[in-house]
């Protein structure tokens, strides 16, 4: 066991700090905000810096790194509150690379490493990802999917489905015959997303069976929970910074030992949270992962992000209430993205159903 | 600076696997475990709760992990270890925490790895392989009546005269000073000096004349002691270190008893106890919706605290010194540990009363009722908890000191 990043991982980061500071500083995040769109310009950085092909094997034209690269970069997109497809775009590259045939992979890697964008539609009715009612039948995919994010602007849909009685994931194009956009959702973290209706939309490829679509609940619950952790992190650093600027009472606040015992306290929870997210995703890495400890980091995250962000705003007062200041970003960004495959109360569920029966 | 244990070639980074060798280390030592956890070794440890005492059993597995070479196995080999570093200490400690096991990390890990570094070579020579086999263990004398948390002020005295050294004093919560064979003891050597800079380490047999034990009877059900020291003659040889630079060397050994600081097994224990119970017995519990929810927070709470020991653990294992990263993993283990005690009573009712001496009738031995007794004296214990968050705050997230 060594926790120490590789020195790759360390140049990932400090380039991806400089990067993201100048391509999405704070003004630009908030037009993608105000646009509910992802930024094209910046997604072609991204594309041009070569992040969008980290994790797709070189043969498939990217770079063969491992999840835990990939997280370094989705930390500091997080850290720069960045609204883009990233994220699903790279567990929809995940997920074709684990369970997609020579085919398929041989077609799509390589044009997700060149910036295609997928979005995930897996979700139906209430956020009901089990027992699916949309169909994908002699490749046609028909039913309703909803907290499509990017819905809009992707070019491609990952739809689960059934054909045939067996589950699976449907690659449908976003301008497809019968894709159809029935209702934009305003969600608390501002990503864009929409219900989306398919009526007899033709599939591009279909990748068989439950499996994958397991695989699709399981990455992108670690990756929420990752993102969740990335978002505690930053508005747990601003906080720690601004308690050592804001003088009251003739001193720093950050002196005063009921500011420093809470914010010892939530460092705790962020560093417990820190270790459980690159924990997990080195398993993902191993094909060790559990589906027990998937919930157990959902949960703790999805806690910490909430309980972190909440007090951050209680310590910095009047000012991290305001939208002209930044800290706003990670509490509706994390608490979204602690909501996304599912919230902590499912995850207790999982959790308590592992223990008890 | 030089950590005496726990560090090696550095392997494989973002790796988050135990090692073939690491994992058959731990095959073997439950293997161990579970040959010597006997009948009459758990009656033991009952009793040893109230009394403090070892008995035969707990001596004969005291001794067989000396022979079997696991308790010293991340001392260096110059020492009669085997250089193996922080995770076999860290997977140790996990093992016997877990099953209740009885080991002197005090003497093994505390005051062994210190005079590693600060002692003597002829300290070293005659101390190392005593305390080894177990046959030097020691008591800590450092908390008096007015230096708790602020150790620095201690007052007991020790004067030298000639060829000896001469002690006079009171220390209090001198935990196992009845049992143990010598006292590691902080005492003022230079009363004129600035507080921190006025203190020596010495170790001495608690035979000596002049040393009185008197005993205080802990809620927790085990024994303490208040020692007082009465023209106490030991050795010039006595010292640890460098004259009035004992309050640097007991930091240094507070730092190295961080290696396994946070007792994170015991809450998987509690857990698993209660898990264990709820199936087996109280069917009508483990379908209540709050019993389930309950439990399945005290596992995140237990992978928190795993989360954080391992992180410690990981650091250490580096080469480096943990600051905030032990802290955090203390006071989140030690304060969980007395919610999941108390979890596990309250889920219970009646029978979570039950003491240990009620045989079959008290749930799990009695387990849950005894820690909850004890946990006070791991969260003040060892640096209080709320110093700890302190020390996160201030050493961590280099917050300014109040």
């Amino acid at each position: 066991m060594d926790l120490q990043p590789t020195d790759l991982q360390e140049l990932l980061r400090s380039n991806a700090e400089d990067v993201l500071a100048r391509e999405a500083p704070a003004d630009r995040v908030r037009q993608m905000e105000a646009s509910g769109e992802p930024d094209a310009e910046l997604w072609s950085t991204l594309v041009d810096l070569g992040w969008t092909g980290l994790a797709i094997d070189e043969e498939h034209g990217g770079q063969g790194g491992s999840l835990l690269d990939l997280a370094v970069i989705i930390e500091q997109l997080c850290r720069n509150a960045v609204l883009s497809p990233f994220v699903p775009t790279a567990l929809a590259a995940l997920v074709v690379q684990r369970h997609g045939d020579e085919a398929l992979r041989a077609d799509l890697l390589p044009r997700i490493a060149e910036g295609a964008t997928v979005a995930i539609a897996l979700a139906e009715g209430r956020g009901e990802m089990h027992d699916l009612a949309t169909t994908g039948e002699d490749g046609a995919v028909s039913g309703e999917k909803r907290f499509v994010e990017y819905a809009r602007s992707t070019d491609l849909h990952l739809v689960a489905a059934s054909r045939n009685g067996a589950s699976g994931l449907a690659i449908v194009p976003t301008s497809a015959e019968g894709v159809s956009i029935e209702q934009d959702l305003a969600s608390i973290g501002k990503t864009p997303q929409a219900i989306v209706a398919y009526d007899g939309a033709r599939a591009d490829a279909w990748i068989e069976g439950e499996a994958a679509v397991e695989d699709l609940r399981r990455l992108g619950s670690a990756l929420a929970s990752l993102e969740s952790y990335a978002h505690a992190q930053r508005a747990l650093d601003m906080t720690v910074d601004y308690v050592q600027t804001r003088v009251q009472f003739g001193r720093p606040i950050g002196s005063f030992q009921a500011v420093q015992m809470r914010l010892a306290d939530l460092a705790t929870r962020v560093q417990a949270s820190n270790f459980l997210v690159h924990e997990l995703l080195w398993h993902f890495g191993e094909g060790s992962e559990d589906p027990e400890q998937i919930a157990v980091v959902k949960a703790v995250t999805a806690q910490t992000v909430a309980q972190v962000t909440q007090d951050c705003h209680l310590l910095h007062g009047g000012i991290g209430f305001i939208t002209e200041y930044d800290l706003y970003f990670h509490t509706i960004r994390g608490k979204e993205a602690s909501l996304r495959f599912g919230g902590a109360g499912e995850a207790l569920r999982t959790v308590a159903n592992a223990l008890l029966d | 600076m030089r950590v005496p244990i726990g560090h090696r070639e550095r392997a494989v980074r973002m790796h988050y696997g135990w090692t073939d060798e690491q994992l058959q280390f731990r095959d073997d030592l439950r293997a161990f475990i579970a040959e010597h956890r006997t009948e009459e070794l758990l009656a033991e440890l009952d009793e040893y709760h109230d009394t403090h005492e070892y008995g035969p059993a707990m001596r004969r597995f005291r001794t067989g992990l000396d022979e079997a070479g696991f308790s010293t196995m991340a001392w260096p080999t110059e020492y009669g270890g085997q250089n193996k570093g922080a995770f076999y200490l860290f997977i140790l400690k996990e093992e016997l925490e877990y099953w209740g096991m009885p080991y002197d990390a005090l003497s093994v890990l505390s005051v062994g790895t210190t005079i590693m570094r600060f002692g003597s070579e002829s300290q070293k020579r005659e101390w190392l392989p005593k305390i080894q086999t177990g046959e030097m263990n020691f008591a800590i004398g450092y908390t008096e009546p007015n230096a708790g948390t602020d150790l620095a002020s201690l007052q007991t005295r020790a004067v030298r005269d000639g060829d000896e050294w001469v002690i006079n004093g009171q220390k209090i919560y001198t935990s196992a000073a009845h049992n143990a064979s010598h006292l590691f003891m902080a005492a003022r050597t230079d009363p004129e000096a600035p507080k921190h800079r006025g203190i020596s380490v010495f170790v001495f047999p608690l035979d000596t004349p002049g040393i009185t034990v008197r005993p205080l009877w802990t809620m927790g059900g085990g024994r303490t002691n208040e020692t007082f020291y009465e023209d106490v003659r030991i050795p010039a040889d006595s010292i640890v270190g460098e004259e009035n630079r004992g309050w640097y060397t007991i930091m240094n050994a507070l730092d190295l008893e961080r290696v396994t600081i946070g007792p994170y097994a015991p809450i998987k224990r509690v857990l698993d106890l209660m898990v264990e119970h709820v199936r087996e017995e109280r069917p009508e519990l483990r379908d209540d919706p709050i019993v389930r929810t309950k439990l399945a927070e005290t596992k995140l709470d237990y992978e928190i605290a795993r989360a954080l020991a391992t992180t410690n653990a990981a650091i250490i294992d580096g080469g480096h010194t943990p600051t905030m990263e032990a802290s955090m993993t203390k006071v989140w283990s030690t304060d969980m540990k007395e919610r999941v005690s108390n979890l596990a009573m309250d889920l219970l009712g009646w029978e979570g009363a039950l003491h240990v001496s009620n045989g079959e009738i008290a749930p799990a031995r009695g387990d849950f009722e005894g820690r909850w007794r004890l946990s006070p004296s791991t969260r003040f214990g060892g640096g209080t908890n709320d110093v700890q968050r302190q020390i996160i705050a201030t050493r961590g997230l280099s917050l300014p000191r109040g």
